[in-house]
């Protein structure tokens, strides 16, 4: 049952409506805002509170129909009925709505009424019937098996590959076959047979790829621990590829060694009137194919620009355009998107005066990208900063990324050293010290540069402090929990007399690792002691001599690889230190209680010590907001990614979700896209991470839009 | 003989300077006849503009693309201007703000609307779109007059045009600051700067800025909007 059903302008002016129950909330302003603007009008449909929404353009009149109903029904005739009214109301008032500088009454009640009533039995009836099975030829199954992929039909191929992982491999071996079947058909028929053929074999190809995937399971077995090292020096050999990776470079777009610099090429100023006029050659034969008898006509009538623009039309220059967007690093999955949603907006239109399809397409989707990489909250976070600054409470930013982004420290972080001064962090090398938070000196033990698996470090004390991540030289400072302590046994052994034992735990400074160590002391007639408590003393006084003695003040720091070596029951004793050096100012309401369960008690006056390393803590790797609500969660990205752009984000999105333990779980707000001076026009997989995510990002180095676009869009046209 | 053709020739070429002059007048004067209509999202933009064209109420939702059309305003029947001044509703949703500045080069007059009834919640993203607009590089140069509308005052919850006033100024003020310090862009050609808005060692204030602001109060679903109307007249009347 339909909720309601709305024809508007794309200005926003409602030209009829119609609903049949009470609407609560806005649901249609939320669709224009949520999906419409930004570039998702390819799919198909948008639920918002209780309603489902489907919608249809009119793009020659610049109009916009939207049916809503009650999400948890599914009626299977809205997008029919949608159609119907489309076609209708254009037909019907074609005249009032060009006729745009007025207001107009659009009589449309009893239409509609009509035209609803005819679907709704029309639809009510295909349910009474018994649908049969269908024959084994028609499904899936048959399809997937050795005959039935030997007849498979135009319409299957068509479909883009359901393969969701498409390795970067692929998709240039694609492109190589490409090219391989150029000129013949034209560019339009063929591409599509091409993109087709991985479904069929992918399965072979699969041994022969080389790079393997990026493995998402939660556990990591060792085979793999080892494979996902890559900080050491590991040879690859690629020679089983089938294709020659160096025909894919095109050596004309290498930079040059100069002065023993590696010099970027310059993105060229490509003439673009090169591109167009290719293809519109090239479309022009198609069309002239087609339609033989007006061709003379239709091809002065795209000239002159009132060539109404269709599907047909569209599918060679759209597929094109997907095409060079892959090969600029933007996901396959989103350039078919993108390329959808562009043709949607554009089917029907007339084509500007002189200007060709391919330029009116062009323009379209330099407004389609302008629009997704517009960001949508302002990025100002300096007055962020500011509010939070008034508000006396710290602006946590969390960084979380998979390895080798560049999240650790950036290049150029200023660190502090121990004599006072700033150095950057690259400069620092082992041995060099740095300031500790209780004034006294680290010394650096090692430095980590590369990629390599991390550790979540969960304090085993029913303290605070929930867990953080490192990688496997991040060094641990540890208290030891289980004091020296002494037993006495009394178990009566036969040919012994009882003792007390006493364990004791030392450290061994060479190598860095605490042992456990213990003595005997029997006592009764005939031994070394007469009497228990003699025994005891002794075994004190010895206690008291050992050298090395860990106690409850001793501090042991340890990288977690050495750690991991050490005897179960030493790691279960160690508890996380906690020193107190940081004074926070007048700490109230919301901060109080993160503060207290950091520290375990209840801050009681307006100044408290706390520990300054938890703020380092707090911008620390993939921490959850549940603890320290950072203020903003940031997703580090590179931006040599691919098609990995669309999984890095949303498993990450997924990975906060599932392990924050809230009801209303903190998702990433912003992207930071490392790298970016590396990929010089191939900036792709910005475009693919800002779609999947629905998110804005804002290099450090803001990247002015028209450049940015420019730079895809040149790079589109070359 | 000579003299005649010289002095004709004179006469012909004195009109002509003449003629052209005139022509270039009024050719500047049709050239930036247009007012925009800016403002956030849902503060009352296209309902302004269909008020103003029909004098009609009408529902509408988030737009998608500008409005545009020649309006006469009139008053109770009375035309306040003898030509129709070209408006401009540009949509307020954040991705398709910044086409307002495709319009600015032919502008010469910014009505802004902003709903007096959200506005202590909004008053960031208000500010940082005045922001944008008074940095825009054409609305300094032609000193373009703004008016900010202070729309829904009919409601409960409306604060009143003096409160808005000093609301934003004291956002803008410390806009200013953290606008300036950003990072350069990346293709920065030194002369594209973000513009400190007033002066530096004083408080913003909007009577600091060069051009004319003014505050108003008005509510288009009542049809009061005759504030409006005779400043778009005002501002028409003085090109």
């Amino acid at each position: 049952m339909l909720d309601f059903f709305t024809i508007l302008t794309k200005g926003g002016i409602v030209l009829w409506s119609k609903s049949f129950t009470r609407i609560t909330s806005s649901p249609v302003n939320s669709l224009i805002g949520d999906v419409l603007i930004e570039e998702r009008a390819g799919e198909n449909s948008y639920t918002k509170d209780s309603y489902s929404l489907k919608w249809t353009f009119a793009n020659e009149l610049d109009l916009i129909f939207v049916a809503a109903y009650q999400k948890i029904l599914q009626l299977a005739y809205i997008e029919e009925l949608l159609a119907t009214v489309k076609k209708f109301f254009c037909d019907k008032f074609a005249n009032l709505i060009k006729d745009s500088g007025k207001l107009h009454k659009f009589d449309f009640d009893e239409d509609f009424g009509a035209i609803l009533n005819k679907i709704e039995e029309k639809d009510s009836k295909s349910h009474e019937k018994l649908s049969k099975p269908r024959p084994f030829e028609k499904t899936k199954k048959f399809k997937e098996t050795a005959e039935g992929s030997k007849k498979l039909s135009v319409s299957d191929i068509s479909k883009p590959p359901t393969n969701p992982i498409i390795s970067e491999d692929e998709i240039a071996r694609n492109i190589e076959e490409l090219h391989r079947y150029n000129g013949k058909r034209g560019r339009g028929g063929r591409k599509q047979s091409g993109t087709g053929r991985p479904n069929v074999s992918s399965d072979e190809k699969k041994q022969a790829r080389k790079k393997t995937m990026r493995v998402w399971d939660d556990k990591v077995s060792k085979a793999e621990m080892e494979s996902l090292d890559y900080s050491g020096d590991k040879g690859d050999s690629d020679k089983s590829s089938s294709v020659d990776p160096q025909n894919l470079v095109d050596q004309n777009q290498l930079g040059q060694f100069q002065d023993g610099y590696y010099e970027v090429q310059d993105i060229g100023q490509d003439d673009e009137d090169e591109f167009e006029e290719d293809d519109y050659n090239e479309t022009n034969d198609t069309s002239v194919e087609n339609n033989s008898g007006s061709s003379i006509l239709s091809f002065f009538k795209s000239i002159t620009g009132q060539k109404e623009i269709t599907e047909q039309d569209l599918v060679p220059v759209l597929a094109k355009m997907k095409e060079h967007l892959i090969k600029k690093n933007v996901a396959a999955d989103i350039a078919a998107h993108l390329c959808d949603s562009v043709a949607r907006n554009l089917v029907g239109q007339k084509t500007g005066s002189f200007k060709s399809i391919q330029s009116t397409v062009k323009q379209s989707m330099e407004v389609s990208l302008k629009r997704i990489l517009t960001p949508k909250t302002s990025v100002d976070l300096l007055r962020d900063i500011a509010q939070a600054q008034s508000d006396s409470r710290p602006y946590t930013i969390c960084f979380i990324g998979v390895n080798g982004v560049g999240k650790c420290f950036a290049k150029g972080t200023k660190i502090l050293m121990y004599d006072g001064t700033h150095q950057n962090v690259e400069e620092l090398n082992v041995g060099n010290q740095i300031m500790g938070d209780d004034d006294n000196p680290r010394t650096i033990q090692s430095t980590t540069k590369g990629e390599g698996i991390m550790y979540r470090i969960i304090p085993n004390d029913k303290g605070p402090a929930k867990f953080f991540e490192c990688n496997d030289q991040h060094i641990l400072v540890l208290k030891f929990a289980a004091e020296p302590y002494m037993r006495s046994e009394e178990i009566p052994i036969i040919n012994r007399s009882p003792r007390i034992r006493l364990f004791w735990y030392e450290y061994d400074a060479q190598n860095n690792m605490i042992v456990k160590k213990n003595d005997s002391f029997y006592y009764g007639p005939g031994e070394d002691y007469p009497k228990k408590e003699v025994a005891k003393r002794a075994a004190i006084r010895e206690m008291a001599r050992r050298p090395n003695l860990v106690s409850s003040d001793f501090i042991w720091e340890i990288p977690i690889k050495d750690f991991l070596t050490a005897s179960d029951e030493i790691q279960r004793s160690c508890l996380m230190f906690k020193p107190n050096q940081v004074i926070f100012k007048s700490v109230q309401g919301r901060f109080r209680v993160i503060l207290s369960k950091i520290l375990g008690v209840s801050p009681t006056n307006s100044q408290i010590s706390a520990a300054s390393w938890l703020v380092g803590v707090w911008i620390g790797g993939g921490i959850l907001a549940s603890v320290n609500n950072p203020d903003k969660i940031i997703f580090v990205g590179e931006a040599l990614v691919g098609n990995e752009a669309v999984d890095q984000p949303t498993k990450f999105n997924q990975a906060l979700k599932d392990f924050s333990g809230l009801q209303d779980p903190r998702h990433r707000d912003g992207m930071i896209l490392t790298k970016f001076d590396t990929v010089d026009d191939k900036v792709g997989a910005a475009l693919s991470m800002t779609y999947t995510t629905g998110q804005r990002f804002y290099s450090l180095e803001p990247v002015k839009l028209k450049e940015h676009e420019s730079r895809t869009y040149h790079s589109l046209s070359s | 003989m000579i003299s005649n053709v010289s002095t004709f020739t004179w006469i012909t070429l004195a009109i002509l300077i003449v003629i052209i002059a005139i022509a270039l007048k009024l050719k500047n004067r049709s050239k930036k006849d247009t007012f925009l209509i800016l403002g956030l999202v849902d503060s009352g933009k296209t309902s302004l503009f269909i008020k103003l064209r029909d004098r009609k109420q009408v529902q509408t939702h988030t737009s998608m693309k500008e409005n545009e059309g020649y309006i006469n305003l009139e008053d109770n029947g009375e035309p306040l201007t003898k030509v129709p001044i070209h408006f401009v509703d540009v949509p307020g949703h954040e991705k398709l703000r910044f086409k307002f500045s495709d319009f600015t080069p032919i502008t010469c007059g910014i009505i802004f609307l902003v709903d007096s009834s959200t506005c202590a919640k909004n008053v960031r993203s208000i500010a940082e779109y005045l922001y944008d607009i008074f940095s825009n590089k054409d609305v300094i140069k032609h000193n373009i007059p703004t008016l900010i509308a202070c729309n829904k005052n009919d409601m409960i919850t409306a604060l009143p045009p003096e409160r808005i006033q000093t609301m934003l100024e004291n956002e803008i003020n410390q806009l200013r600051n953290t606008r300036t310090s950003a990072l350069d862009h990346q293709d920065s050609s030194g002369t594209d700067y973000v513009e400190f808005l007033g002066y530096e060692n004083e408080r913003f204030k909007f009577e600091h800025l060069e051009n004319e602001v003014n505050f108003e109060k008005c509510s288009v679903d009542k049809n009061e909007i005759t504030e409006i109307k005779s400043w778009v007249a005002e501002i028409y009347g003085r090109l």
